[in-house]
């Protein structure tokens, strides 16, 4: 079927159809096929001019570019076929003019192609200037083809590139259908969009929607879309509908924003306690205010427009030189904040705290006013209260001590503290609102007439006055009291007494200030010096005594170094003292050197110093110093006789040594001589004879031997040895037997205690030992048939106990203090010297011990004899 | 008692005392007693000495006991000790020393029983019980 324009043509040209030849009619089938699939191009791209894409131009670009070279193409061929044709078919030379008109023709069709892409150059500018305005704007386009079925959903839609993103899609990554779009409708306006689309496909008119987006990932936007229908308008059919979509979502997000906001700020507004108002100063008119007026002020914002003065009426009198105050900084643009007190209009005072913003032209005028007022009466109340309650309790308190009473003008007490009790015995009860003068001592009420008197006369002052009370039981105590009047002060309305017993504290100062005089007295007129120091052992503090100890004045002293005034050959001696008294704070430390007078005459000195810095009652060293000159002399004198005495001592001892050997030897001697000579004859007179000299010269050398014991018991120090009690028994007995071979029929019996330890001085046990020993022997009572002496060593607390018991002759009780006597001899018939026991009572008590004795005539004796381990 | 036939104790004693009394006892007992051959009494423990330092090497004559006081002039028992610590081994080995003294003081007691030469400690006067105390070191 060939190109109606161009059949059109041919017909012009040919007549009929039918008279083309073959060859040329396939030419025009060709001519006319491209002609028709230009024509098709060409609506497309007339179509798009509205569309807007980039595809649609990088396709009506590939378009154009593809018909320009087909189009090329068929001209070029067309040409050379007419050429052919003009030049070789000379048959159809008749169609020659025919020819000339189809050259016309193709022309005709080169301008015409000329022209459209002119028209596409403008249209690819305009669509990308599109393009960019709709991506800024967020404004999407669409068109609808009604044309193709009577089914909205079938057919063609056509989106452009911003419409994909504001439905989130990448520009031509899907296929757009009525069914795509739908799927991202919210849900909840599917059907709104659906019907508004409905209702405008059956009216025609235009649409204007806002609806909602759901996006898969959740996003939800607000698009605005405007739609048109377009109408065939002779037929009426429907041709297709062009719409805008919108992203409106900001704009509706930051409207209802804004909207809430402000529904926010209106209720605040309104239900905010503090009252907000505005004032046009220039014309004096209340601007607005805000409702809370009414609670604030109980008239409302009407009553306060029709009297601008209204707010300052309310003011209490009193009150208002408050907002006059604030006039002038007001109006030199500052911002006000006061307190004042209203009139309500219910008849109550409150008060107002308001805060007020001036606005001022620029020169100067007030202009405006911006105020907030509210109510703080409730704070101001409490504010108030505590302030009163405070000044009251502050009043009460300053100035007590104990017992804290009020009186009122008459002195009637209207306020007793419940420690008037323990101070007067009285309760509270029992003196509030009683004005009685039985509490106070009578010698003292003038002085405390006198004392009321001027507390009246100078209100707020306290005034002391010491006076006597008499307690409810009798006793009178000493009070100190101090008394203000607080009859001017609308908190307390009454004179304010506090007192105290004092009585102890006035006795225990009267005890210290004699005790204090006394130490003042004996300090100054001891003959000590006392002297305190500082740390740095620098005199704080001298008494008058030094003048006359060392001739200086205590001015002379004060300040120094303490040791200054000492003989500089003792500086050494002195330092070490200080550290020794620094180093035992509040031990005393002794030391006794040589210091100067003023006169440069030496005295000596015993100087005593105590440590006392941690003491915070005198923060010093304390010395006493006394001079011990005289004393020092006497000592030295002591001293230096006590070594005389000491070394005549020592020579007394050797010369007692060497006596008692030079006695005792020629004594041994002659004994030597009788026994031998008694072995040398059996003369009876003569063995007599010898033995009376034996006894005789045994009798001598005990005596010496006593003398030398008892001296060196005296004299010779103790020695600390363990003793081995066997072997000293045992060598004490053989000593007297030795000694006494004639009372060999003396049984001796020994009983050592293995345990009986001692350390002890064992030649001084020796002396005790045969000093008992040998008188229970000698002393044996011939009269019993077996007679003995017993020796005991066994453990005792502490120590042993030493026993030496016999059958002797015995002591009769009247005797037996006088025993340990020197010299003390119980008969005459006694052989001993009388001076053994009294050795060994010395000698035990040497040892720390104690002597007992047990003993009854013809029976028997016992000595116990009592040894402490540690003899030191 | 005194019987000549008697075997001696010992067979030579050496008495050391300055007191001619004493030395006169001493010699008398021991004889008496047969307490020993030969007594050699001496005055001075000077001489003592000298006597023994010139016996060191001929042990036959060495005393076997030597009686000594300690109270003398010249020199004391206890110079004499220290000397005679100083004599050779022939003689501190054979000679036992018995002190025979009237001193009764502890100390000189104890300075003898410290001395290792001092076999006994005894108190004058010499007598039988004195001996036969001696007899019992042998």
């Amino acid at each position: 079927m060939l190109n109606k324009l161009l059949l059109r043509q041919i017909t012009k040209s040919f007549g009929d159809t039918d008279k083309v030849p073959e060859e040329l009619n396939k030419l025009f089938q060709v001519i006319s096929d491209s002609y028709d699939h230009y024509e098709k191009d060409r609506k497309m791209l007339e179509r798009s001019i509205e569309l807007t894409s980039k595809e649609m131009i990088e396709l009506n670009n590939k378009l154009r570019k593809e018909t320009e070279e087909e189009s090329k193409l068929v001209f070029d061929k067309l040409k050379e076929s007419l050429s052919i044709l003009k030049d070789d078919n000379t048959e159809f030379a008749g169609a020659a003019t025919d020819l000339s008109k189809l050259s016309n023709l193709a022309d005709l069709l080169k301008e015409e192609t000329k022209k459209r892409r002119v028209a596409e150059n403008e249209r690819a500018q305009r669509e990308s200037h599109l393009e960019a305005s709709q991506r800024i704007a967020h404004i999407g386009s669409w068109e609808l083809d009604l044309t193709v079925t009577d089914n909205i959903n079938a057919n063609p839609l056509h989106w452009s590139a911003e419409t994909y993103r504001i439905f989130g899609f990448e520009p031509g990554s899907v296929a757009v259908s009525n069914d795509l779009f739908f799927s991202r409708v919210h849900p909840d306006d599917v059907e709104l969009v659906k019907s508004t689309v409905a209702r405008s496909l059956k009216t025609g008119d235009q649409y204007d929607v806002d609806h909602r987006l759901l996006l898969p990932d959740g996003t939800e936007k607000i698009v605005r879309e405007i739609a048109e229908v377009f109408k065939d308008h002779k037929t009426g059919q429907l041709l297709k509908m062009v719409g805008t979509v919108q992203d409106i979502t900001e704009r509706v997000r930051s409207q209802q924003d804004l909207e809430r906001i402000n529904e926010a700020l209106k209720t605040l507004f309104e239900n905010i306690s503090e009252v907000y108002y505005s004032v046009d100063t220039t014309s004096y008119t209340l601007l607005q205010m805000s409702n809370a007026c009414e609670e604030v002020y109980g008239y409302t914002v009407e009553e306060f427009k029709q009297n601008p003065n209204l707010w300052l009426d309310v003011v209490l009198e009193e009150d208002k030189s408050v907002i006059a105050a604030s006039e002038i900084p007001m109006r030199q643009g500052r911002t006000i904040e006061h307190e004042y007190r209203i009139h309500h209009k219910n008849g109550e005072i409150r008060w107002i705290w308001s805060k007020l913003k001036p606005t001022l032209d620029p020169d100067g005028t007030l202009l405006r006013l911006d105020g907030i007022s509210a109510d703080v009466s409730k704070r101001k109340e409490a504010e108030l209260a505590l302030k009163e309650s405070e000044h009251k309790f502050r009043s009460l308190i300053e100035y007590s001590a104990d017992a804290i009473m009020v009186v009122d003008e008459n002195s009637v007490p209207v306020y007793a503290s419940n420690s008037l009790y323990r101070i007067m015995g009285y309760t509270p009860e029992e003196v509030i609102g009683v004005r009685s003068l039985k509490y106070i001592h009578q010698d003292d009420l003038p002085v405390l007439e006198k004392h009321l008197e001027r507390v009246r006369a100078n209100p707020g002052k306290p005034f002391t006055v010491i006076y006597r009370r008499i307690k409810k039981d009798g006793s009178i105590i000493r009070c100190e009291g101090v008394a203000i009047n607080f009859l001017h002060d609308p908190a307390i309305k009454g004179v304010v007494v506090n007192f105290r017993d004092i009585t102890e504290r006035v006795n225990t100062e009267r005890t210290l200030r004699n005790s204090e005089s006394k130490f003042r007295s004996l300090i100054e007129n001891s003959s000590d010096v006392i002297t305190v120091a500082d740390e740095d052992m620098n005199i704080v503090f001298v008494s008058d005594s030094i003048y006359r100890m060392t001739g200086f004045l205590p001015e002379e002293i004060l300040g120094l170094k303490s040791m200054l005034f000492s003989d500089p050959e003792e500086y050494g001696k002195i330092n070490a003292f200080i550290q020794q008294v620094l180093a035992n704070p509040g031990i005393p430390q002794k030391l006794i050197y040589k210091t100067l007078k003023k006169d440069g005459t030496a005295i000596w000195c015993e100087r005593v110093t105590t440590n006392l810095l941690h003491d915070p009652a005198i923060n010093g060293i304390v010395s006493n110093f006394r001079d011990i000159t005289e004393q020092y002399k006497y000592e030295q004198a002591l001293r230096e006789s006590n070594e005389i005495l000491k070394k005549t001592n020592m020579e007394l001892d050797r010369f007692v040594y060497s006596v008692s050997h030079d006695l005792r030897a020629p004594l041994s001697s002659m004994l030597g001589v009788i026994e031998f000579a008694e072995t040398e004859t059996t003369d009876t007179e003569m063995l007599e004879h010898l033995s009376m000299l034996k006894k005789s010269a045994r009798k001598l050398d005990g005596f010496v031997v006593d003398i030398l014991n008892y001296s060196r018991n005296a004299r010779v120090d103790l020695e600390s040895e363990k003793i081995d009690f066997k072997a000293l028994v045992r060598d004490v007995v053989n000593d007297i037997r030795h000694m006494n071979t004639g009372n060999s029929n003396v049984q001796i019996n020994i009983q050592v205690d293995d345990h009986a330890e001692l350390y002890s001085d064992k030649a001084r046990i020796k002396i005790i030992l045969s000093n008992l020993v040998s008188n229970a022997i000698r002393y044996h009572d011939p009269q019993k048939t077996e007679p003995f002496v017993k020796i005991c060593v066994y453990r005792k607390e502490g120590g042993i106990d030493l026993c030496v018991e016999d059958n002797g002759i015995g002591i009769s009780a009247d005797k037996h203090e006088k025993i340990f006597d020197m010299f003390y001899r119980v008969s005459k018939k006694s052989e001993g010297t009388g001076i053994g026991l009294y050795i060994v009572k010395e000698t035990v008590e040497k040892l720390k011990g104690t002597i007992h004795l047990h003993s009854e005539l013809e029976k028997g004796s016992e000595f116990i004899i009592h040894l402490p381990t540690n003899i030191n | 008692m005194t019987d000549a036939n008697k075997t001696h104790a010992y067979k030579r004693i050496m008495v050391i005392d300055d007191n001619q009394i004493d030395r006169y006892i001493a010699e008398k007992t021991i004889k008496k007693y047969h307490f020993s051959e030969e007594v050699v009494p001496l005055e001075s423990a000077v001489d003592a000495l000298e006597q023994l330092s010139a016996l060191s090497d001929k042990m036959e004559e060495l005393p076997e006991i030597i009686l000594l006081d300690i109270n003398m002039p010249e020199m004391s028992g206890f110079e004499f000790l220290e000397k005679y610590a100083e004599l050779p081994d022939t003689v501190t080995k054979k000679c036992i020393i018995v002190m025979l003294t009237t001193s009764l003081n502890e100390d000189d007691r104890m300075v003898a029983e410290k001395n290792p030469y001092i076999h006994q400690f005894l108190n004058k006067p010499l007598n039988e019980e004195t001996l036969k105390k001696i007899r019992l070191v042998k």
